[in-house]
């Protein structure tokens, strides 16, 4: 069975949806529908929502960190794959950085579908004995201080790090932070922006 | 089993595609790949096959297949194996459809239809609900947490969330979760039984040695089956 190619995968994946279809196994249109509702819906905007409130109330940051899955609960954003949470705040002594090595679990109501060096073998295989020169391969170098927690979502616990608000942000709303918070400061493979974007 | 996806630690893999650091690059790539997300998605939930079975499927591809494909031709190597040994539609079947089809054209980036059919709106509802995994215990958990605790030598073959990387090694409970639905047991049975969830720590110099690269803490969230008392 050649079929490794991605050419050969979508015809693969083609004549399985209209296999399916016609067992009643799926539908065309709901596909359809999933497919919009993951890249409309789900996705880093929500994880920077829950994030940036967390850097603006300490009331909601405390609820984060001790009960995560019931705190998202509140703003929504349970869902599939993220039934249950754990956050984890970056400090100046701590950074944190999630993989899952045995397949590719992440927290698809908050941060969307995994990127591809998430779900590939490398970033799998590296992470969890060499995290520090991974993270610098995503140009992330951290101070000789600074320690690294390595979590590897081996079960169905989804993790979210809350990176650490950047200097300048004084008096920032939760909406104005934002888009200071990146998809990669979320899983630990970067920090947040400054407002400056440096 | 340590199958071809039991990746934690192996040496030899390579750099990250340098190509998936580029900014901007979409998490779904090709427009195939949201489709073979959302197909296996609706196999599940109409009861064709489970998640642990679908994880189990990916882990029986061969080592060279499976490095060397995209992601989700992992996917359809497993629902495409799940679904002909369970009866639904066989690969001879795909086959044949394939070469009646000809060259696919998949819409990248599909618009929400106007009007959702009762089971597209089905599935949109799972999106947003999920399926909670905990279980009432029939058993108190065994590990306080700061209890040591270290990973029984397993080795067998079939389904488990025990990274081989942790065989051996001692930890510290961090945290119980509670009782969650075993992935074996559902893998292999079909049936849903509670196995007591801990978050476990582990130190590096611990998991890899004294030569290993740095000083650094890893967690992992295993089940009481795969522990025992340090």
């Amino acid at each position: 069975m050649d079929w490794l190619s991605l050419a050969d995968v979508e015809a693969r994946v083609n004549a399985l949806e209209s296999l399916m279809v016609e067992k009643g196994l799926a539908e065309h249109e709901a596909v359809d529908a999933v497919v919009a509702s993951f890249e409309n819906d789900m996705g880093p905007m929500n994880g920077a929502k829950v994030v940036a409130r967390a850097w603006t109330d300490p009331e909601y940051k405390q609820w984060l960190l001790t009960d995560a899955t019931a705190a998202i609960a509140d703003m929504g954003f349970t869902g599939l794959q993220t039934e249950h949470l754990v956050a984890m705040e970056n400090t100046d002594e701590r950074h944190n950085v999630v993989v899952c090595t045995l397949c590719s679990c992440y927290p698809w109501t908050l941060l969307g579908i995994p990127p591809a060096w998430f779900k590939y073998p490398q970033y799998r295989a590296r992470v969890v004995k060499e995290p520090r020169s991974v993270l610098a391969e995503f140009g992330l170098i951290l101070p000789d201080t600074v320690k690294i927690d390595v979590w590897d979502s081996s079960a169905e616990v989804r993790y979210l790090v809350i990176p650490q608000r950047p200097e300048g942000t004084d008096g920032m709303t939760a909406d104005e932070l934002v888009p200071l918070i990146s998809r990669n400061s979320m899983v630990g493979t970067a920090l947040a922006s400054s407002p400056q974007g440096t | 089993m340590h199958g071809p996806h039991d990746l934690g630690g192996r040496d030899g893999i390579g750099a990250i595609n340098p190509e998936f650091l580029k900014p901007g690059v979409p998490d779904w790539r090709y427009p195939v790949e949201g489709r073979m997300h959302a197909v296996t998605a609706m196999a599940i939930a109409k009861g064709a096959f489970n998640l642990d079975e679908q994880r189990h499927g990916i882990e029986l591809m061969k080592w060279s297949e499976y490095l060397d494909s995209t992601y989700y031709a992992h996917w359809l190597f497993s629902v495409e194996r799940l679904l002909n040994d369970k009866g639904y539609i066989s690969h001879e079947e795909v086959d044949q459809r394939m070469r009646e089809l000809g060259t696919p054209s998949m819409t990248p980036h599909p618009q929400k239809p106007e009007k959702l059919s009762p089971f597209a709106q089905q599935m949109i509802d799972v999106l947003w609900k999920g399926t909670p995994h905990n279980l009432p215990a029939e058993q108190p958990p065994v590990f306080a947490v700061g209890a040591k605790v270290v990973v029984r030598n397993l080795n067998e073959a079939t389904h488990n969330r025990l990274p081989g990387y942790l065989n051996k090694v001692p930890g510290v409970i961090a945290k119980q979760y509670g009782a969650f639905h075993d992935p074996a047991a559902s893998a292999h049975e079909q049936v849903d039984r509670p196995n007591q969830l801990y978050q476990v720590r582990f130190t590096s110099r611990d998991v890899w040695g004294e030569t290993v690269s740095e000083d650094f803490d890893l967690y992992a969230d295993l089940f009481e089956s795969y522990l025992e008392a340090a």
